[in-house]
Parts: structure tokens; C-alpha cells; sequence
């Protein structure tokens, strides 16, 4: 069979990234938090000489659709017909991670177990009978340890066995009840149903839960089924006392335990460091004062390493500029090119590498140790009186790294209202490009104490256009639902290829764009160019910010990636001694403006598929408005003071 | 599960345990609390409390979960551990 296609499916935090990255190269995000891939990757690998498509699903709780991800998870298995499933299971919730199991099973697709974690599983004093497990299922069940690789060689061995067999899993069997209400609606389907690829059992068992989507897709192929769904329906509730959709899952549940008690064994586990660590970082005493350390630690740490690196290079590339100057004059066109492509390559190496690297490494650890869920626990009952909860801090910190995956991360918020509003402020969050503008403007010239007061002030500002927007709009979530994973020590390896994938980001894409606009503004200036753009825009710039008039073109490219404002500035006045050319008040004000104003070209484009153009075009104005109100008040606040 | 004392998990002590009578409230919630491995019937034990009304962390199953406090008083419940361990549609034994 050419171009197989293998899907991975399994529950959140199961490690279907993990292996997916082990396969395929580290092109999927991984992280130690629910929801870290929110939409799926797709890849093309070699397994057995055989070339293969992977396919990495979010993950799923259920196959009912609580959240976007779920949505997108099922559409992809309902409209993608795969060949084959690889099921990955996490061995610590095995009971749980079996209800998905089951669900997938009735699916009618060839389907591997990857019975994963167990390392984790044995520290939890769990024994797993794996043979057992793939008896009682009529699946074969691999045993893998995805983080260290163990056993994924097997497991597409075994892939590929049942997508060239096609042998399909029997569907699981629930209760009598459960049959017979299922049969009821199965056999209303049947005549419309001979040529899909997925059993018309799936569906009638979907339709009984109440999934409004699938009764939907049901009604148009088969008239008046909703009424023998409703009567299966009721019929159940009668025999049990409970909505059929609690009688469906509940029988689930009992047909999982029921496995999980054949075929595991639980000793005691050892109290480890993990439950030690917990019982600090979330006592309702020490839990709150220690994120603000940890946090403030993060700050201060990148901060100080950054500043390290950043000046001995500054020193070097001004020599360098120097040098191009006296060799090519910067009143020639060959000058004023030669002098842009100097300033951009300095401005990547000298100034944004030094604290992109180490922002992004701590990041990487804050994320897989599994950090961010905890901050969601604390942070939950600030969240609420925003009108917002815990799991709005998630996409919030994830903006702190790059705008982009955090507007996608809004997708595990099940209330379009929340996903709304964290979108509005996600952007707002300085991020990466903007943390360097920060250090590399207001740090390293006003000092750290002012960089952080900036961080306050963002802080503040979205914490109270928070509370604006939840007061305006209406459809609360109920509150926060939020597995909180095990705390994991964060392998160097995964780090290091998760900066890598951040890091390339900037390297291929932005420093390009940075050292093509930087030759672009040369020659802008050499044909007198940038003085128009200036004098149209000064107006804000000289007006209403009181900043020089040559930062006018920098806020042009800056809508590009925020990056280049700063290095654009570094070549308007010609030097990367900033302070040469701004007062203090100046670097704050420009430092703020930039901070809040509109989102670069890659958010924009993300919100237009996240949130529309509706959203879009007023949460863009928003920033406007605010960057420029914000402007004002440090401008004359210095001024005052 | 008659007769015992019913409450909601909002109000269970930390380190005590409490079995699942009802959830309240939408499909929704119910769908999400069932998709976690919480279900009616189950035994659920309160590992933290956070302070100023925060969520409450509970461990069912082995796994942990965070739920705000709007969410835990949806969750009716029993004290201790077997009480309700009959009856209900997630109860396990009495099925097939």
C-alpha cells in the first residue's frame, strides 16, 4: 500500500507528540500541559523502508466534541478514513485512557495499542499485564516508553501489519440496555449505510449520547431518524433513572475498569519529589509567593544572562560598522546597502539572540515540567474576578513566547466568549520579539528595575481590559476543568529541540525579512524615502509621543515582526548606542507604544482563522488605541516626575 | 445512597474522600467531568483547597484535577469512600 496513512490518537498529556517527534523529527510541540497540540501535524516519515503519513492528533478526552480540538480531532477521523489508528495510551490512567479506547474501536478501522508512560506507571507502583490487555481488548498492545524511544520500532512494525491485514477490532460490547437501544437506532441506518467507511454502530451510539453534530450529519442522510433516537433514548432513561448520555458513558467507564482490574495490578507507590513539590507549589500558603519567585527568578535570570552576552557583541559589530563605513562611504547607494546589511545581521546576532535564546530555553522548561497547568490552579479565583477562569492563563503565559501558538492555544477553552477575550489579551502580552525590545531598549539602557515595571504595566493594563471586556460580554464558562499532570523533570534533549524549533523560526523567517528590510530602509534613505513616511507619521510620533521623528519608519516594519522596530531605530540613527539618540522618557515611551500596538502580520493572519475578521479588525483598533493612550501617559508622567 | 449525608464537593476537607452521587447542571459540564474519569458513583479524594475561593484539587483514578468552585458545587456527593457504591450508572459491578 503506498503513502499508509497512520493517525495517532490518544488522550491529552498521553505522549502522542513524543512519539509522533521520535518518527518524524521534532516538528510537533510538546509540552507537560493538556492541550499542548491543539490541531493536528502531519508528516511524511520512513518506517521499515516503507514511506509512510503520520498524522498527530490533538487529544481527545472522548469522542464527543467538548472543545475545539475534540471537534477538529473527530472531523479529521470521520472525513479522513486512515488506514490505520495507533492508539496511544497512557499507562498511569489506564481506566480512563480506555474509555477513548473503546470509542475508537467502534470506529471499524484497524487499530494498535501503544501502551505508553510505562515508566511512570511502574514509579506509580503500577503492574500492566500487556498480553492480557491486548486479549481483553482483541487489539494488539505494544509496551513503549515514547520518551526514551523504547519499543516504537515494534509499534509501527505493528502499524503497518494491520494497515496491510485491514483486520478491524471487534466493537466492544455495554450493557443490555445499552444493545439494545444502540441496535434500535443501528438498524435505521443500515440501508443508507453500505458504502461508509465508518459503522453506522458509531454513529447510533454518538446519536444516544445527544452529540447535537451527529444527529445532524444523521438527519440529512436518513429523515425522522432523531424520533427512534429520542425513543432509544428515552427507553434507557427509563431503565436506569439517569439521561441517556450518563447511562452510555457510565456503562463505558464500567466496561474500562472492568479491564483495567483484569489486567493491572496496583502496589503502593513511593511518595516521590513529584508529590513532595506539589504539596509546596500548591499549598494554598507557599503557592502563590512561589510563582511570583519563580516568575520574577525567570526574569531576572534571562535578563542578567542576555545582558552578558548582548554587550561584548554590541562593542564588535559597532567596530564592524565602522569599518564598512570607511571602506564604502554611507552617502553612496553601495554604502547605504552595505551599512543596512551590517546593522541587520548585528541586530539578529547582537541583540535579539542573547535574550531570545534564554527566554526560550525557560520557557521550553516552564512548559515541560508542567508548570503552567499549576499556574492555572493558583491563578483561577484572579482569573474569576476578571470574569475569566484558570485555564485562560495557559494561552496568556504561551504569549509571553509568541503570539502566534498562544491565539491557537485559546482552542482548549470550551466558551467562545473566553476564547474571545483571551485572544484580545493574548495578543497584548509582550512576546518574545517584544521582550527584546524591552531588554534591549529600557534594560540595558534604564536598567532591570524599569524593564519589569514595563512587564507590571502590561500586567495591569490586561488585567483591567480584562474585566472591561468580561463585563461587556455575555456566556460564562461554567469554570475551570483542568487535569493537572505530574510534575516531570524536562529532558535537555527535548529542550534544546524545542528552542531549536522557536530559534530556526527566527533565524529562517525573521532574520531574513530583518536584514532584507534593513538593506530596503538603506536604500529608503538614500533616496530621501524614509523622510516621507516620517514626516506622514509624525504626527504621532513627534506630536503626540514626543520621540524623534526617525522611529516613524520603524513602527512600518515593525508591523512585520515586532523585532525590527528596534533594529530599524539601531539604523535610523546609526548607531547601536541607543541612548545617543533618546532620552530616557523617549526609550520608555517608544519602549510602551511598541509594546501594545497592533499585532504583527503572522498574529493577524492567526486571528483571522481563530476569531474572524470581526474580531480581528476591533482587537487590531484596540491595540492602536491603547499603545497610543498608554504613549501619552509615560510621555508626560516622565515629564512630571 | 439514601440515607447518607449528601454535600457537595466544594465542601469536603482536604484529605478526605467522598463518593459521586449526582452532577448537576448542563450536559456540558457532565460530558467534560465524565470525559475526566469522574462519573456518579465514583470515589473522589480532595487533595487541595486553594485559598479566596479558589478551584479544589482532587485525585480520582490516580489522575489529578483542578475544578473552580463553581464547578465542585455541581458535584453532589457522599462523605467517605463506598457509600453510594450501588446504583449508579458509573458504579462498575453491577453492570454485564
Amino acid at each position: 500500500m503506498e503513502g499508509m496513512r497512520i493517525v495517532l490518537a490518544g488522550q491529552p498529556n498521553s505522549g502522542k507528540s513524543t512519539i509522533f517527534n521520535a518518527v518524524a523529527g521534532y516538528r510537533a510541540g510538546t509540552a507537560n500541559f493538556p492541550g499542548s497540540s491543539v490541531s493536528y501535524t502531519l508528516s511524511r516519515a520512513m518506517v521499515l523502508g516503507r514511506e509512510v503519513n503520520i498524522v498527530d492528533l490533538p487529544g481527545i478526552y472522548s469522542l464527543t466534541s467538548t472543545d475545539a480540538a475534540e471537534r477538529e480531532a473527530l472531523t479529521y477521523l470521520l472525513e479522513n478514513d486512515p488506514d490505520v489508528i495507533v492508539n496511544v495510551v497512557d499507562a498511569t490512567r489506564l481506566g480512563r485512557s480506555l474509555e477513548l479506547t473503546l470509542q475508537l474501536m467502534d470506529l471499524g478501522k484497524p487499530m494498535v495499542v501503544a501502551l505508553n508512560m510505562l515508566d511512570e506507571a511502574r514509579r506509580k507502583g503500577i503492574d500492566i499485564d500487556d498480553r492480557a490487555l491486548a486479549a481483553s481488548l482483541g487489539v494488539p498492545v505494544v509496551p513503549t516508553i515514547g520518551r526514551r524511544g523504547q519499543g516504537l520500532k515494534v509499534l509501527f512494525r505493528e502499524a503497518l501489519r494491520a494497515g496491510l491485514s485491514q483486520i478491524v477490532p471487534a466493537s466492544p460490547v455495554y450493557d443490555n440496555e445499552v444493545e439494545r437501544a444502540v441496535a434500535q437506532v443501528e438498524r435505521k441506518l443500515e440501508p443508507a449505510w453500505k458504502a461508509e467507511p465508518v459503522p453506522a454502530r458509531f454513529f447510533a451510539i454518538k446519536a444516544i449520547e445527544g452529540d447535537p453534530e451527529v444527529i445532524e450529519r444523521l438527519r440529512t442522510r436518513v429523515p425522522g431518524i432523531e424520533v427512534i433516537v429520542e425513543q432509544a433514548a428515552a427507553g434507557l432513561e427509563k431503565a436506569h433513572g439517569w439521561t441517556a448520555d450518563q447511562v452510555v458513558s457510565g456503562s463505558r467507564h464500567a466496561v474500562a475498569h472492568e479491564i483495567e482490574d483484569r489486567v493491572a495490578v496496583f502496589h503502593r507507590g513511593r511518595v516521590g519529589w513529584r508529590e513532595m513539590a506539589d504539596r509546596v507549589l500548591l499549598h494554598p500558603v507557599t503557592g502563590g509567593p512561589l510563582m511570583a519567585l519563580i516568575l520574577f527568578s525567570f526574569f531576572y535570570a534571562v535578563f542578567g544572562l542576555g545582558k552578558h552576552i548582548e554587550d561584548p557583541l554590541v562593542a564588535m559589530f559597532d567596530g564592524l560598522g565602522a569599518w564598512v563605513a570607511s571602506v564604502l562611504p554611507p552617502a553612496t547607494l553601495a554604502g547605504t546597502v552595505a551599512k543596512g546589511v551590517v546593522m541587520g545581521v548585528s541586530g539578529g546576532v547582537a541583540i535579539v539572540l542573547p535574550y531570545l535564546i534564554p527566554f526560550l530555553l525557560g520557557l521550553a522548561i516552564l512548559e515541560d515540567t508542567g508548570y503552567l497547568p499549576r499556574m492555572a490552579y493558583i491563578l483561577d479565583n484572579l482569573m474569576h474576578r476578571m470574569g475569566l477562569h484558570g485555564k485562560s492563563v495557559v494561552p496568556l503565559m504561551l504569549g509571553y513566547g509568541c503570539s502566534v501558538p498562544a491565539v491557537m492555544a485559546t482552542r482548549i477553552l470550551e466558551s467562545p466568549r473566553d476564547r474571545r477575550i483571551t485572544t484580545a489579551l493574548t495578543v497584548l502580552i509582550p512576546c518574545s520579539a517584544r521582550t527584546t525590545i524591552i531588554y534591549a531598549v529600557v534594560g540595558a539602557y534604564m536598567g532591570a528595575g524599569w524593564a519589569f515595571l514595563v512587564y507590571i504595566l502590561n500586567l495591569v493594563v490586561v488585567g483591567g481590559l480584562g474585566t472591561l471586556l468580561s463585563s461587556r460580554m455575555k456566556g460564562r464558562a461554567p469554570g475551570l476543568i483542568l487535569e493537572i499532570p505530574d510534575l516531570r523533570l524536562p529532558a535537555a534533549k527535548t529542550l534544546l529541540a524545542k528552542t531549536w524549533l522557536s530559534l530556526r523560526e527566527f533565524i529562517v523567517i525573521a532574520w531574513p525579512l530583518l536584514i532584507g528590510s534593513s538593506a530596503v530602509l538603506g536604500v529608503l534613505e538614500w533616496a530621501h524615502g524614509s523622510g516621507v513616511v516620517n514626516e506622514l507619521l509624525s504626527p504621532l510620533t513627534v506630536i503626540v509621543l514626543g520621540l524623534p521623528a526617525v522611529v516613524g519608519v520603524t513602527l512600518i516594519f515593525g508591523i512585520l515582526r515586532k523585532e525590527l522596530t528596534v533594529l530599524m531605530l539601531i539604523q535610523a540613527i546609526g548607531t547601536t548606542n541607543i541612548a545617543a539618540a533618546l532620552s530616557p522618557a523617549q526609550m520608555m515611551t517608544f519602549t510602551v507604544f511598541v509594546v501594545f500596538y497592533i499585532p504583527c502580520v503572522a498574529t493577524i493572519a492567526v486571528m483571522l482563522r481563530e476569531v474572524g475578521w470581526k474580531d480581528t479588525t476591533w482587537i487590531s483598533a484596540m491595540t492602536v488605541v491603547i499603545a497610543t493612550v498608554l504613549g501619552v501617559a509615560v510621555r508626560f508622567a516622565f515629564a512630571l516626575f | 445512597m439514601k440515607g447518607a449525608w449528601m454535600t457537595t464537593l466544594e465542601r469536603i476537607e482536604i484529605g478526605r474522600r467522598a463518593t459521586v452521587v449526582e452532577i448537576v447542571g448542563g450536559a456540558g459540564v457532565r460530558n467534560h467531568l465524565n470525559t475526566l474519569g469522574i462519573h456518579v458513583g465514583d470515589t473522589i479524594r480532595v487533595v487541595e483547597r486553594a485559598p479566596f475561593h479558589g478551584p479544589v484539587l482532587v485525585e480520582i483514578h490516580g489522575t489529578r484535577v483542578a475544578l473552580g468552585r463553581g464547578v465542585a458545587r455541581k458535584v453532589t456527593v457522599t462523605e467517605g469512600a463506598e457509600a453510594a457504591r450501588t446504583g449508579g450508572p458509573g458504579s462498575g459491578r453491577g453492570y454485564r
